[in-house]
């Protein structure tokens, strides 16, 4: 059997690590970088490149360049917030054949899984170049709070890559495993990340070497590139205001505006004021306009009071919900290259009454979980083991279209809970039974998992005939749903598979180009 | 340590965890977790976190299908058995458990109608409130959007509402029944069953606290109300001498608060 490698595939950056011994190690890709672009571009000759290369030359090549395909993975076209990002996005967005959101490029169309299967590819060949063998299982980390349609999806993005996923890991736990196996003693953690596009706390308990997750709350569309967002509205604004000239409809623009406020950003870390120079930004008709700009922290922090704010209540829940008080955390965590921005860092002073860990690299330490949960599985690491949950509450539909929730969120996995339901009309002859995740009370505003039918039921007046519907989630986040009519003891049943996303077929033909 | 599984092969790893299945489906929830069935919370929590680290299908993930099945059935009901007897109430019952809760809600039902109005009748929790493993119907899966059933009377609603508070004394849930019969107090003052058994949920929860006198004083205003409750009498009956190991409720218990230990504690702590 082959080693297992970890990939933590970001928003913004990817990292690849392994197994060495005992050591989970980060391995650098061939320009000497630890974390690599997620970025793919489609140069001419149907060429792809991938990481710092697409990087390089976004701003020239803005329409033919993929960042953020995380933001887009397993999302139907039409929704919130795939309509709320495509405004900001120099690329194009469109309804893919299964009306998942894909990407347009010149007169192609390819699936978020394709995309994110580039940057997959990328780490995989860092990874055989590094070990000097073959890879073909790894473990791939996503956002605690993904639901089960973005976390299939990952999981073909690396099947499309030649990898098999044996497990898709939970960034927050990955990070505590890769804290914890170095620091022996007994704890209860709290781990608040904060990447490019999403934003997950998880509150975690580390006893006798099992790593139990208590609780797990986020927001899957509150990251860095929101906070860039912030500020390209801000300048393009003013511009609009003193020119005339809407920077948002000029792909070009669009892209030196992002870079530009990106780099503002990181500098406001360490610098309470910074420059904003792009010069021959657009044409005006006296000529070329430039914008040059002072920003100021205090003028950034403003931008993005609502987003801080928007931080705290998950908080407040993971630790109502893991029945803990600030007081009660030994250690905050801070994981993804936003919480280097000192506004973020006092927030969570603020929420947690204490300083968060330095002794943790952010960019990295998801990676290095990744690969530590391999030693788990392939039997090298004995000492610990972890217990996760799932985030959303699962469900069926029932009567005026209520979530009847059958596995509440935050129940640690594997698990089976089983509820009895009534039929609500005399004669039935069948029962729909239609399986939802999420946290809304209104079934249709959550999302669908799938559908099957219970047939052949027993005559009897609406209220007397039962079917019992049992819920099994396995470790690795499967479901599977059946049900029995309690007097025939007649039963359905299917496996939860993705009821959007590639088919098998897809993935097959896709893999072949790698 | 736990076993180590890697170096086995898959027939002797699934032989394993047959062997293991077959002794768990025999025992009963303390035998699972491998306790004497006056376990405390702490005894419980280690031994179930020895079992994870042994048994979690995480240990079996590059096994063959069947393997990581048979593993994640086990771990299953290991992890059932953890959650049922997290709480001293589970515990309780667990004791109990030739006396299944189906059972006892219905005697406890019978017990308040044959001490003054008439005929028997079976207890149901009605929609909405939360339900066991065993669960009750609340409405029924939707296939053309039918509407649940139409209006109650106000006894009935009555007596579904008391149902559930009774349900939730047994559950252990001894605020939620203590409000719910409140508010049955106050809303119907000529029928004292309501007062009788609010005594009998306060009295219930003091008990669980370890405030053994609030207990007993609550308890006895509930006999001056209806002299041959039988349930109260058990419940006198069996309140502790100052002090019991016992006497801690579910709600501290998750905050973990250190408790006044009891005698008994000092005996069994580690």
């Amino acid at each position: 059997m082959g080693r297992i490698i970890g990939i933590d595939l970001g928003t913004t950056n990817s990292c690849v690590a392994v197994l060495d011994g005992d050591d989970a190690t980060v391995i650098h890709n061939q320009e000497g970088g630890r974390t690599t672009p997620s970025m793919v571009s489609w140069i001419s000759d149907d060429k792809v490149i991938v990481g710092v290369a697409s990087k390089r030359q976004m701003v020239t090549n803005p329409q033919r360049t993929v960042y953020g395909a995380k933001r887009l993975i397993g999302r139907r076209f039409d929704s919130k917030e795939i309509r709320s990002l495509a405004r900001m996005l120099p690329y194009l967005l469109v309804a893919g054949p299964n009306g998942d959101a894909w990407v347009q490029i010149g007169e192609d169309q390819y699936s978020p899984e394709e995309i994110s299967a580039h940057v997959m590819a990328k780490m995989k060949v860092v990874a055989e170049d590094y070990l000097g063998e073959r890879v073909e299982e790894a473990i791939v980390t996503v956002p605690a709070y993904f639901d089960d349609a973005q976390r299939q999806a990952t999981k073909d993005a690396g099947a499309i890559a030649g990898l098999d996923v044996r497990s898709v890991l939970n960034e927050p736990t990955a990070a505590a495993l890769a804290y914890g196996v170095h620091h022996e003693r007994d704890q209860r953690l709290a781990v608040f990340d904060l990447g490019g596009g999403t934003f997950d706390i998880s509150i975690l308990t580390i006893e006798a070497g099992v790593f139990e997750v208590l609780a797990t709350y986020g927001d899957t569309n509150l990251g860095g590139d929101d906070f860039d967002n912030r500020v390209i509205s801000l300048l393009a604004g003013e511009f609009e205001d003193a020119h005339g000239i809407d920077l948002l409809q000029d792909q070009v623009a669009l892209q030196r505006l992002k870079e530009a406020s990106e780099r503002a950003k990181v500098e406001l870390s360490s610098a309470m004021t910074t420059d904003i120079n792009l010069p021959f930004l657009a044409a005006g008709p006296e000529g070329p306009v430039h914008l040059q700009r002072e920003i100021s922290r205090g003028e950034f922090e403003t931008q993005v009071k609502d987003l801080l704010d928007a931080l705290e209540p998950p908080c407040r829940e993971a630790l109502r919900h893991a029945h803990c008080m600030p007081e009660d955390i030994d250690q905050v965590l801070l994981v993804g290259g936003m919480t280097r921005v000192p506004a973020v860092q006092e927030r969570v002073v603020a929420i947690f009454g204490k300083q968060p860990s330095k002794g943790v690299n952010q960019d990295e330490i998801v990676a290095m979980g990744a690969a530590t949960q391999s030693g788990i599985m392939g039997g090298e690491l004995q000492e610990v083991i972890l217990l996760d949950v799932t985030p959303h509450s699962l469900g069926i539909r029932v009567a005026n279209n209520k979530m009847s929730v059958v596995i509440p969120a935050n129940t640690t996995i594997p698990t089976r809970e089983e509820k009895v339901f009534a039929t609500t009309e005399d004669n039935q002859t069948y029962v729909g039974i239609e399986v939802y995740q999420g946290d809304s009370e209104r079934a249709s505003e959550n999302r669908r998992l799938g559908r099957f039918i219970l047939g052949d039921l027993p005559p009897g007046r609406g209220g007397s005939v039962r079917v019992r519907v049992s819920f099994t989630m396995d470790a690795d986040g499967i479901l599977a749903v059946s049900a029995t009519e309690l007097l025939s003891g007649r039963e359905s049943k299917v496996t939860i598979e993705a009821s959007s996303g590639l088919s098998p077929d897809d993935i097959k033909r896709l893999a072949a180009n790698y | 340590m736990g076993v180590s599984w890697h170096e086995q092969s898959d027939s002797d790893v699934t032989a394993a965890l047959r062997d293991k299945q077959q002794q768990l489906e025999a025992a009963d929830g303390f035998g699972r977790l491998g306790l004497r069935n006056d376990a405390d919370t702490k005894a419980v929590r280690a031994a179930f976190l020895e079992a994870t680290k042994t048994y979690h299908p995480s240990r079996f993930a590059r096994r063959p299908e069947e393997v990581r099945d048979l593993a994640n059935e086990v771990f299953l009901c290991i992890k059932e058995a953890y959650v049922r007897l997290s709480s001293n109430a589970g515990r309780e019952r667990e004791r109990k458990k030739d006396r299944p809760m189906k059972d006892r809600l219905m005697i406890e039902a019978t017990a308040v109608r044959g001490a003054g109005s008439g005929r028997a009748r079976r207890a149901t929790p009605p929609a909405g409130v939360r339900t066991r493993a065993t669960g009750t119907p609340p409405g029924g899966p939707a296939t053309n959007g039918a509407q649940p059933p139409s209006t109650r009377s106000a006894s009935r609603d009555r007596e579904e509402r008391f149902a559930a508070a009774v349900a939730m004394l047994s559950h252990g849930d001894y605020d939620a029944a203590c409000d719910g019969l409140q508010k049955l107090g106050a809303e119907n003052p000529n029928l004292s069953k309501f007062q009788v058994y609010l005594h009998y949920a306060r009295g219930k929860r003091h008990a669980e606290a370890g405030a053994v006198a609030a207990a007993r004083a609550e308890f006895e205003q509930a006999l001056t109300l209806h002299p041959e409750f039988f349930l109260v009498t058990k419940a006198i009956a069996q309140l502790p001498e100052e002090g019991d190991a016992a006497a801690a409720g579910d709600q501290a218990e998750q905050g973990s608060e250190a408790k006044k230990p009891g005698l008994f504690s000092r005996l069994f702590r580690k």
